[in-house]
């Protein structure tokens, strides 16, 4: 990011990583929240079809856009059969996890285990024994099997299944701290109308976005990657945009990360009772406190290993009526992510304002290429699979 | 040419009517979708008539007609009507009704908003609505009697007798003090006009083959909601404006909370020259609820029913609804002998905008109008109750259609 700065130094001047870089107040904030559950999979297919594609794709995080993720945790029932018992969610940055695997093994091991409830071995995580590798090969092997990587020929998903069958931290490629980073970079620049005279701000947000993944003048095409048509970026941009413009500087207050803001338990019921709140776990976070709300990112919903429940007991309202729960869609829908971020307000914003040549975005989300190819997909799952489909049906 | 229908005001440049009613229409379940169709045609012809200052009993003669706008909505249960053309759309399949009536029960599961004590049935639980809006009083009862004519008009025959019955109404008006019974600005939204609020309305990437041709629907909920002012006045000035989130007399958002307990109105609120946060496009800005970090006033009515933190307006997560409600104020047969309250009128593109904000913990799930719902500020768990609640699809105004909706029917 700093290289990209002194090419291009009106860009990034309303952002910094930290709050201290420029001295903000930490404890005070904005929060940017969004919903979890996957936008354009539902404009695309309504949702029904949605719901039974997301889950049936959940292994892999394919359609899993929002920051967000979740993996649908099975079990055998007392008939031998493997079925749903519970979903796990996180909002951890694959990045911070392949940090920590490179400094501390062990910690990465006992979380591991912690989230799968089953012992997990070296192998499984480091393709080997982390103590006879420099910091970088555990990285890198932990990067192979557990979270995914850019390759040139493009992204490579995880090789393990420990991230499949668990949510340890999100692999989906978009959903990476670099993502947010340039999200966030491109929209704290004071845009203005480059033809106005009176520093004309671009009101209609998919006209921003457009705008900037068109515009010459920004040139990168790291940039450039918003995405128009999912709950999370338009929100960001709308909000840190409004900001610049008025003269902010804004900062991920610390410590950054994703955060499951709130998560909408009282819909969720067993035998018309609300769920048990032992079915409720939370880790990796703070829990609220009189001043501020929770900061958690690993959410685990549903009966554990030793209760006889299954998933399928368990019911979720939708305000009137209420149906079976069938994977983790249904729980993304009543859950919001989101950020904290710091700002202070300059005084003098002169130099600061970016001229722009504005276009006209996008209205639509349904026909698009994305969408065709998200309506194959459950029909090949719906040829290929067709028991499995009938049951999330 | 497929538009919005009228009535609808999202527009600056179109003021609302001063004057509304609601009328709600039961279709005799006997009866098939042709006959049904048929009355409707009849019907939306007469209210045409009226938009024009004609009725059928002074032909040749014009009323004056207020600039009448009127509305024609169809709620879940007439899709179930013998030989409906068409299934219910997608999202009133899903969420199409609230809760059945049963007297202090909430609306929806997780929602603290409940039915009022003598409430056992939902008088808006009904197949078809109508809203009229005016700038006269007497625009909206003639409509209401223009109505009735029309129905009874239509029943000279066996065959025709019965079709569709006007089975209630509701009326209201509207403030010019941007006020509600409260005493608080209420009404203020800072979605821009036009194009903002039209991506908050309208039904776009339509996904249901049958209901392709419906670009510019929306759907409409209209709760009746009674206030208690005796509640209300038994709070402190102080109380009320941390559950409503602003300064009484200013509406500028209060920010902060001080140490002995006192609300802090955003400095610079409001603009220079004016009075409070109605006057004036310099006030804008203090229209919302700013961002708090004070979870207290994150609790507070107005950042509970519109979060700051995600203003992307097109997304339904965003929950942003776009408003238009009118008050009221009726007679009741014991003290304190009126009853105030507010028509709630809102218009998204998915009912699942509304369900959120009244059931999602973070926004006004379990409260009742604001503030804690474990730690209710005296009696504010009870200061709102439900008379009435319903959800409505809004088919788009075809030029080519006898009336909006017609092919659900013929």
């Amino acid at each position: 990011m700093g290289l990209y700065r002194e090419k291009n130094p009106s860009f990034g001047n309303s952002f910094s990583i930290f709050p201290n870089d420029r001295k903000m107040n930490n404890d005070k904030f904005l929060v940017l929240e969004w919903n979890a559950h996957p936008r354009m999979l539902q404009t695309c297919m309504g949702y029904n079809d949605a719901r039974v594609t997301c889950d049936f794709y959940s292994n892999t995080s394919k359609y899993q856009v929002e920051y967000c993720e979740y993996r649908i945790v099975k079990r055998k029932d007392k008939d031998g059969k493997l079925r749903p018992k519970r979903i796990q969610v996180t909002t951890e940055f694959k990045e911070y996890w392949q940090c920590l695997a490179g400094s501390d093994p062990s910690r990465i091991r006992e979380l591991i285990e912690n989230f799968s409830g089953k012992t997990v071995t070296w192998a499984s995580i480091y393709q080997g024994d982390p103590m006879e590798m420099s910091v970088k090969q555990r990285r890198d092997n932990f990067t192979r099997l557990i979270t995914g990587t850019f390759t040139n020929g493009g992204w490579v998903p995880p090789l393990s299944y420990l991230n499949e069958s668990n949510a340890i931290c999100m692999v989906n490629e978009i959903n990476g701290l670099s993502d947010l980073l340039y999200t966030l970079m491109s929209a704290a620049v004071a845009y203005i109308e480059e033809r106005s005279n009176n520093r004309q701000k671009i009101v209609d947000i998919k006209n921003i976005i457009q705008s900037i993944k068109t515009s010459d003048e920004v040139g990168s095409e790291e940039i450039k990657k918003i995405h128009s048509c999912t709950n999370s970026d338009p929100t960001i941009v709308k909000k840190v945009y409004d900001y610049a413009y008025e003269g902010n500087v804004i900062s991920l207050n610390d410590p950054p990360g994703i955060y499951i803001v709130s998560f909408n338990d009282e819909m969720f019921l067993v035998n018309d009772e609300p769920v048990p709140k032992e079915w409720i776990r939370w880790t990796r976070g703070f829990p609220e406190s009189p001043k501020y709300p929770q900061r958690w990112q690993h959410l685990e919903f549903g009966p554990s290993d030793d209760d006889p429940f299954f998933l399928g007991d368990i019911s979720v309202s939708n305000g009137v009526t209420e149906e079976p729960l069938k994977g983790g869609y249904q729980i993304l829908e009543q859950i919001e992510v989101g950020i904290r971020l710091n700002h202070f307000n300059r005084q003098n914003m002169d130099e600061l304002f970016f001229p722009i040549s504005v276009k006209q975005g996008d209205t639509t989300c349904n026909d698009s290429e994305t969408c065709r190819e998200m309506k194959q997909y459950l029909e090949n799952a719906e040829k290929y699979h067709q028991t499995e489909i009938k049951e999330l049906k | 040419m497929n538009s919005l229908q009228d009535g609808i005001f999202y527009n600056d440049a179109d003021r609302p009517r001063k004057f509304f009613a609601i009328l709600f229409f039961r279709i005799n379940r006997d009866k098939n979708s042709k006959q049904v169709g048929e009355f409707l045609a009849n019907l939306w012809n007469m209210y045409m008539n009226l938009k024009n200052g004609r009725i059928g009993d002074l032909p040749d003669h014009t009323i004056p007609h207020g600039d009448s706008e009127f509305l024609i909505a169809y709620g879940l249960s007439c899709f179930s009507i013998r030989g409906i053309k068409l299934n219910a759309p997608g999202d009133l399949s899903r969420i199409g009704t609230f809760r059945p009536a049963s007297p202090g029960m909430p609306i929806l599961t997780g929602s603290g908003l409940r039915y009022a004590d003598e409430v056992s049935s939902n008088p808006a639980a009904e197949d078809i609505v109508v809203q009229v809006t005016s700038n006269n009083q007497l625009g909206v009862y003639r409509s209401i009697v223009e109505t009735w004519k029309t129905i009874y008009d239509h029943s000279t025959s066996k065959e025709n007798a019965d079709i569709v019955s006007l089975v209630n109404f509701q009326t209201g008006f509207q403030r010019d003090d941007f006020r509600s019974w409260l005493d608080f600005h209420d009404g203020l939204s800072n979605m821009k006009s036009g194009n903002e609020r039209l991506s908050v309305i309208k039904i776009k990437d339509i996904v249901d083959q049958d209901y392709l041709w419906a670009e510019n629907s929306t759907y409409m909920v209209y709760l009746r909601l009674a206030i208690d002012l005796e509640v209300w006045r038994n709070l402190t000035r102080a109380q009320q404006e941390i559950l409503v989130g602003r300064d009484k007399l200013t509406g500028c958002p209060i920010i902060s909370i001080d140490k002995e307990g006192n609300p802090v109105p955003k400095e610079g609120c409001p603009a220079p020259g004016s009075i409070d946060i109605s006057e004036g496009v310099e006030n804008e800005k203090f229209r919302t609820s700013g961002d708090v970090s004070d979870k207290r006033l994150r609790e507070s009515h107005i950042s509970r029913a519109h979060h700051t933190s995600n203003e992307f307006a097109e997304s339904v997560g965003s929950s942003r609804i776009f408003r238009q409600g009118y008050e009221f104020l009726e007679n009741i047969n014991f003290p304190p002998f009126f009853r105030a309250g507010l028509n709630f009128v809102s218009f998204q593109n998915s009912p699942v905008r509304f369900v959120n904000i009244l059931t999602r913990k973070e926004w006004l799930g379990r409260t009742n109008f604001g503030g804690n719902p474990d730690m209710p500020i005296k009696g504010s768990n009870n200061l709102v109750s439900v008379l009435g609640a319903g959800i409505f699809f809004v088919p788009p105004k075809i030029e080519s259609e006898l009336f909006p909706g017609c092919r659900i029917f013929l």
